[in-house]
C-alpha cells in the first residue's frame, strides 16, 4: 500500500534541523575557531608587523612579509589548513551518531517507528539534517572568512581554483566519513559500541593492510616492505588519515603523486571516496529498512554480523600480537603471542556481544578453531608454502621493470627487461645460498666475505600485475655492469630522467642554475618560457648524444609555479661536453661553470675511518688543497647524493667520502667534496693517511671503509 | 478492524509472542490483559508496526502494518515510557505530530491542555510522570486517528485523572467510533472501561470475549451445606475454583446464571448467593486454569 502522508519533506527537515540546532551552532563555532579566527588573527598581525617598516628603506622586506603573510592567508583558506579538516571529521562522526543513536533507545525506536512515516524517508530525512546542519554553515564561514580577507586587503592571496578544490574534496570526504558513521550506527545496537566499531571502521582496513605487510616483512626476505606500494594503498584506505595528505584536488604526499598522477591530482582518489560514500549511504539505507526495532542495546543489531566482525577481530589481534611479542622479545614469542592475542580478544569480544563477563566462555569450538586457522596460516608463511622468496619471473611474462620504483614509467626495453632478470636470479640465487648457510651457522663468514647490497626491482607482468621485490645481492662485476648497462639506456634516460619529464605543458616553468662553487644560492633563474624550451630541448639532445655522462658543471633545478607554492619537478646535470645548451645558458644569463678553486678555501679537513676508528687530518698547503679540489664537486650545490647510480644523469661518483667546510662570516656554510668514478687525488689523500689506516681503502669502489675530507675555505661563497 | 493471525515474535530463545490470533472490533474499547511479561506490550508494539511478526500478520482492514505508512497513519501508539524531545514542550510536540496526523484536532488539543491545566509553553521535562501522561494522551486523543494503542497508560495518573482519560476515550468512542487498544495488568482500570478484552499468558492469547459475556458466563458462588457433601458432589459443574472453610464452599465456575443456581438449589444448600466476578478474579482463574498460580510459588 502506498503512503497517504501529505506532511513535505522540507517541513520535515526543517523540524529536524530545529531539533538539532546544537550541530548547526556547534558547525558555527567551529568553523569560526577554524577559519575565520585565524585568518584574521594572521592579516591582523600580518598588517601589524609591516606597519613597523618604512617604505623606501625597507622595500624588499616589506615585499617578502607581504608575500610571507599573503601565503600564509592562502594556506588557511586553502587546501593545507588542517583544522577545517579536523571540524569535519569530528562533525561528521557526531552528527552521524547523533542523529541515527535514536535506534539505540526502546523509547525512541517506539516513539519513530510507530509514526505514520516510512524507514527509508526517516533515513533520508535523519542522513539530510546532518549534512544540512553541517555544510550550508561551512560555506557561509568560508565566505565570511574570504570576505575578512578582501576586507583586510589581502584579496591577492585568494585562489578560487584552490579554495574550490578545497571545499570540495572536504565535502567529499566529509561525505564519506559521515556515510560510514551513520552505517556503523545503524549496524551497532548501542552508542558506546558504535564508536569502538567506528574506530575500527576508519582505521582498521589500512591497518590490517599494513598488518599484512609486516607479516611478509617478517617471514619473506625478498618482500620490499619500503617500495611494493602497499603503505600507500593502506594509507588510501582511510579517508580519515587521507584527508590530511590533500590539498584540495592535489596530492601534498610526494609518494602519492608517484602512484596516482604525474601530476598529484587526487580528482580520481575523490570519486572513489564519492562512490563509497554513495555505497555506505545506500547500504545503511537498506539495512535501517532490514533493522529489527527489538536490537536496541545490544552490540550488533544484525546477528549474522556478529560471528565474522568476531573473527576479523581475533584474527587481526592475534597477528598483532605476535608481532608485538616478536618485536619485543625475538622470534620465539611470535607464537604465543599470537595464541594469547586472538584468546584476549575472542574474550573481550564475547563480553561484548553478551554484556556479561561470564560470556568469556561461550563458544570454545570457534575460538579454537580461529587459532588453529591462524596458527595454519602463520606456518604456511613461515615455510614460504607459495614459494615468494624464489620467485623468478621469466623474460617472457615481463612487459616492464624498474629500479628501486623511481620517478616515471616502467622500462620496456627487452635489454633492461632481461638485465632485471638476471639480477633478480642472482638475488634468489643468493638469498638460497644465505639460508643453507644460515642452516650451517656460517653466514656471518659469508656476508664479510663479500660486499653486499640491497637492491629493490618493480615488474609488471603482462598479465598487468605489478610485482615488488628486494634481493640482497653481492656487489659482483656482473652485478654492477647489469646495472650500468640500464641506467645508461636511452629509455631509461627518457623515462628517468627529470630532464625528460620536465614538461611543457607546466604552468609557469622556471629554471635555476647552480654552479659547483656556488654554493647553495642559484646564480640566476631564468623564467622566460621560449628560453626555457630551448635550453631543456638542446640538453635533451645532447644528454642522448653524450651517453657516457661527465661530470656535471652546472645543476639546472626545474621548476614550475602550483597553486600557491613553487614545486621543484628535479634536477638536470650540464656537462662540459653540452657544449651548445652551456652556451645558450651563457647567451641568456651569462652565468657560466664555476669550478672550485683553491684560493676560496682556507683549509681542508680529511677523516679517515675504518669500521673501528675515525682520524682526522688537516690539510692546509695551497698546493695540496688545490690538488684536492681540481676534480672534486660541491655535493649541495650540485645535488649529488646517490654515489654508485645518480640520480637524473650525474654521474657516477667514487666511493668516497669528502667534506669541504665553507666557513664565512656567519660560520655555517660548509659542504661536501666528492669526486667523479676514478678521478679522486688518491695521492693526496695517500700523503695525509694516518699510519694505522689500512692503504687502499679510499677510493677502492665498493670498498667498506672510505675517508671523508672537510675543507675550509677563507671566506663564505655566497 | 485490527485482526493478528497466528501472530508470533520471538527474541533471541524466548518466545514473547506465540501464535496469537485475535480480532479487535471497531469502535468498542479493547483490554489486553496479562501476567509479567505476558507479551502484552509486544504485542502492542507488533499492532503499532514497531515489530515486525517473525510468523504471521497483524492487519488493520486487511493491511499488514509494518512499513505501511497507510496504516500507520491510523493509530496513535502511546508507549508506556512516550519519547518526548529533549527540551521540547507540548506544544512543539504538538506541532511535530500535526506533520504526520492529518485529523488533528487543535483546537481540541488547546481545550484539553486547559482543562488538564497544563502550560503548552512549559519544557516537558519540568513535568511530572503523570503530566507526561496526560500530554500523551491529549495528543493521543487529538490526533484523530481511528485507533489508539495504550500500554499502561494509567500507570502514574491520579484517580481523578484517570477517570477524566476514560471519559475522554468514551467520548471518541462514542462521537466519531475510536478504538482504544489498552495494555494493562491493572484489571481494575479496566473493568469499567473495556468492552471486549484479550487474555494473554506467556505468549499466547487465552481468550478474547466481550466483558459482558465473559461476566455472565463465569460466576462465583458461596454456598453453606449444613452436611458434608459426598464426594463427586461437584461432577458436572464447570469449576475453574474451590475452596472450602467448614460448611463453607466458595466456587468460581462457567456457565449461565440461571444453570448454575438450579444445580446448585438440587444440592439443597442451607445458603446460596451468586457474586459477580471482578476482571481481576476472572483473570486470577483463568491464568490458574492455565498453570499461573502465584499461591503455589508464595506458599
Amino acid at each position: 500500500m502506498t503512503s497517504r502522508n501529505s506532511f513535505s519533506n522540507a517541513g520535515l527537515l526543517r523540524d529536524g534541523m530545529r531539533r538539532n540546532l546544537w550541530a548547526i551552532v556547534l558547525a558555527g563555532l567551529s568553523f569560526f575557531l577554524a577559519l575565520v579566527l585565524p585568518a584574521l588573527m594572521v592579516m591582523q598581525r600580518a598588517l601589524a608587523d609591516l606597519s613597523h617598516l618604512m617604505p623606501g628603506r625597507d622595500d624588499d622586506l616589506i615585499e617578502a612579509q607581504w608575500k610571507n603573510a599573503l601565503d600564509q592567508v592562502a594556506t588557511l583558506i586553502g587546501g593545507q589548513n588542517p583544522l577545517p579538516k579536523i571540524v569535519f571529521i569530528m562533525l561528521a562522526v557526531v552528527c552521524g551518531v547523533a542523529l541515527f543513536a535514536y535506534l539505540h533507545s526502546r523509547q525512541k525506536v517506539d516513539f519513530y517507528h510507530s509514526l505514520p512515516i516510512s524507514r527509508t524517508r526517516l533515513y533520508c530525512n535523519n542522513f539530510a539534517v546532518g549534512l544540512l546542519c553541517t555544510l550550508p554553515v561551512y560555506l557561509i564561514m568560508l565566505g565570511l572568512t574570504i570576505v575578512c580577507v578582501y576586507a583586510m586587503g589581502f584579496g591577492e592571496a585568494v585562489s578560487w581554483p584552490s579554495i574550490g578544490g578545497a571545499a570540495v574534496s572536504s565535502l567529499i570526504i566529509f561525505l564519506t566519513l559521515y556515510a560510514l558513521t551513520v552505517l556503523t550506527t545503524v549496524v551497532c545496537g548501542h552508542t558506546v559500541i558504535t564508536l569502538l566499531l567506528l574506530l575500527w571502521v576508519m582505521f582498521a582496513p589500512m591497518l590490517t593492510v599494513l598488518m599484512g605487510s609486516a607479516l611478509c616483512y617478517r617471514f619473506f626476505d625478498t618482500y620490499d616492505i619500503y617500495n611494493n606500494g602497499l603503505m600507500l594503498q593502506a594509507v588510501r584506505l582511510s579517508p580519515l588519515v587521507q584527508f590530511f595528505e590533500l590539498d584540495g584536488l592535489q596530492h601534498t604526499g610526494e609518494k602519492l603523486l608517484l602512484v596516482w598522477s604525474a601530476d598529484g591530482s587526487a580528482v580520481a582518489l575523490l570519486a572513489i571516496y564519492l562512490a563509497v560514500a554513495v555505497l555506505a549511504a545506500v547500504l545503511g539505507a537498506y539495512l535501517f529498512r532490514r533493522r529489527r526495532s527489538e536490537r536496541t542495546g545490544v552490540a550488533l543489531a544484525f546477528t549474522p554480523v556478529e560471528l565474522p566482525v568476531k573473527v576479523y577481530i581475533c584474527l587481526f589481534m592475534g597477528v598483532a600480537f605476535g608481532l608485538l611479542f616478536d618485536a619485543a622479545s625475538g622470534a620465539f614469542w611470535f607464537w604465543p603471542g599470537l595464541v594469547l592475542g586472538v584468546v584476549i580478544f575472542h574474550w573481550v569480544v564475547e563480553i561484548i556481544y553478551a554484556f556479561d563477563f561470564r560470556a568469556i566462555f561461550k563458544h570454545p569450538v570457534q575460538l579454537a578453531v580461529i587459532v588453529a586457522v591462524l596458527i595454519a596460516g602463520m606456518l604456511c608463511f613461515q615455510f614460504d608454502v607459495v614459494g615468494y622468496d624464489k620467485w623468478i619471473p621469466s623474460v617472457e611474462a615481463l612487459a616492464a621493470v624498474d629500479l628501486d620504483m623511481r620517478d616515471g614509467a616502467m622500462l620496456e626495453d627487452p635489454a633492461s627487461i632481461a638485465a632485471v632478470q638476471r639480477l633478480t636470479e642472482i638475488g634468489v640465487a643468493y638469498g638460497e645460498q644465505v639460508k643453507q648457510m644460515e642452516q650451517m651457522g656460517a653466514v656471518e663468514d659469508a656476508e664479510t666475505a663479500m660486499d653486499i647490497s640491497s637492491y629493490s626491482y618493480s615488474y609488471r607482468l603482462k598479465s598487468g600485475r605489478v610485482v615488488y621485490r628486494r634481493f640482497a645481492t653481492p656487489v659482483t662485476d656482473e652485478v654492477r655492469a647489469l646495472r650500468r648497462q640500464i641506467c645508461s639506456a636511452e629509455e631509461y634516460k627518457v623515462k628517468k630522467w627529470a630532464l625528460f619529464r620536465y614538461l611543457e605543458t607546466y604552468s609557469d616553468r622556471f629554471l635555476e642554475v647552480y654552479t659547483n662553487a656556488g654554493g647553495y644560492l642559484a646564480q640566476c633563474t631564468i623564467n622566460d618560457a621560449a628560453q626555457i624550451e630551448q635550453i631543456i630541448r638542446t640538453l635533451r639532445e645532447e644528454a642522448l648524444a653524450n651517453t657516457e655522462r661527465g661530470a656535471p658543471v652546472l645543476r639546472l633545478q626545474l621548476g614550475k609555479l602550483g597553486l600557491n607554492h613553487r614545486q621543484y619537478v628535479g634536477n638536470a646535470y650540464v656537462t662540459a661536453a653540452d657544449v651548445k645548451t652551456l652556451e645558450l645558458i651563457q647567451q641568456f644569463t651569462s652565468v657560466v661553470p664555476e669550478a672550485l678553486a683553491a684560493d676560496m678555501v682556507r683549509e681542508i679537513e680529511i677523516a679517515y675511518y675504518d669500521s673501528a676508528d675515525t682520524q682526522t687530518k688537516t690539510v692546509t698547503d695551497q698546493a695540496d688543497i688545490a690538488a684536492l679540489l681540481e676534480n672534486g664537486l660541491n655535493v649541495d650545490a650540485m645535488e649529488l647524493y646517490r654515489v654508485d647510480e645518480p640520480e637524473d644523469g650525474a654521474c657516477p661518483l667514487e666511493e668516497l667520502k669528502v667534506s669541504l667546510w665553507v666557513r664565512g662570516t656567519t660560520n655555517s656554510d660548509t659542504f661536501r667534496l666528492v669526486y667523479p668514478e676514478g678521478k679522486a687525488p688518491t695521492a693526496v689523500l695517500d700523503k695525509y693517511r694516518p699510519d694505522d689506516m689500512p692503504a687502499g681503502d679510499v677510493g677502492a669502489a665498493g670498498g667498506a671503509e672510505a675517508a671523508e675530507v672537510i675543507a675550509v675555505p677563507t671566506y663564505s661563497v655566497g | 478492524m485490527i485482526t493478528a493471525e497466528n501472530a508470533t515474535k520471538r527474541f533471541g530463545d524466548i518466545m514473547a509472542v506465540d501464535h496469537v490470533c485475535a480480532e479487535i472490533r471497531d469502535g468498542a474499547v479493547f483490554g489486553l490483559i496479562g501476567s509479567n511479561g505476558a507479551g502484552k506490550s509486544t504485542f502492542l508494539r507488533m499492532m503499532a508496526g514497531i515489530l515486525s511478526p517473525d510468523e504471521g500478520t497483524v492487519r488493520i482492514d486487511g493491511a499488514d502494518i509494518f512499513e505501511n505508512t497507510a496504516a500507520k497513519e491510523r493509530f496513535f501508539f502511546i508507549s508506556d515510557e512516550q519519547y518526548f524531545f529533549s527540551n521540547c514542550t507540548p506544544a512543539e510536540m504538538k506541532n511535530y505530530y500535526k506533520r504526520f496526523y492529518r485529523a488533528f484536532d487543535e483546537p481540541r488539543y488547546h481545550k484539553l491542555m486547559n482543562g488538564f491545566g497544563l502550560d503548552e509553553n512549559r519544557k516537558i521535562r519540568t513535568f511530572s510522570k503523570g503530566m507526561k501522561k496526560q500530554v500523551s494522551v491529549i495528543c493521543g486523543v487529538c490526533a484523530g486517528t481511528d485507533y489508539l494503542f495504550c500500554d499502561e497508560t494509567f500507570d502514574g495518573l491520579d484517580p481523578v485523572v484517570r477517570q477524566t482519560v476514560k471519559s475522554l476515550f468514551a467520548e471518541d468512542v462514542d462521537r466519531r467510533g475510536l478504538t482504544p487498544v489498552i495494555a494493562s495488568h491493572n484489571l481494575r482500570e479496566l473493568e469499567d472501561i473495556c468492552d471486549h478484552v484479550g487474555l494473554l499468558h506467556r505468549g499466547g492469547i487465552l481468550f478474547s470475549r466481550d466483558l459482558d459475556e465473559m461476566k455472565l458466563g463465569m460466576f462465583k458462588m458461596q454456598c453453606i451445606f449444613t452436611d458434608p457433601l459426598a464426594e463427586g458432589a461437584w461432577k458436572g459443574f464447570d469449576i475453574l475454583r474451590l475452596e472450602q472453610r467448614g460448611s463453607l464452599y466458595t466456587i468460581t465456575a462457567r456457565g449461565s446464571r440461571e444453570a448454575l443456581l438450579e444445580r446448585i438449589n438440587a444440592m439443597q444448600p442451607a445458603f446460596c448467593e451468586l457474586l459477580p466476578l471482578t476482571l481481576e478474579e476472572i483473570f486470577i482463574s483463568e491464568t490458574e486454569v492455565a498453570g499461573y498460580d502465584l499461591k503455589k510459588l508464595l506458599f
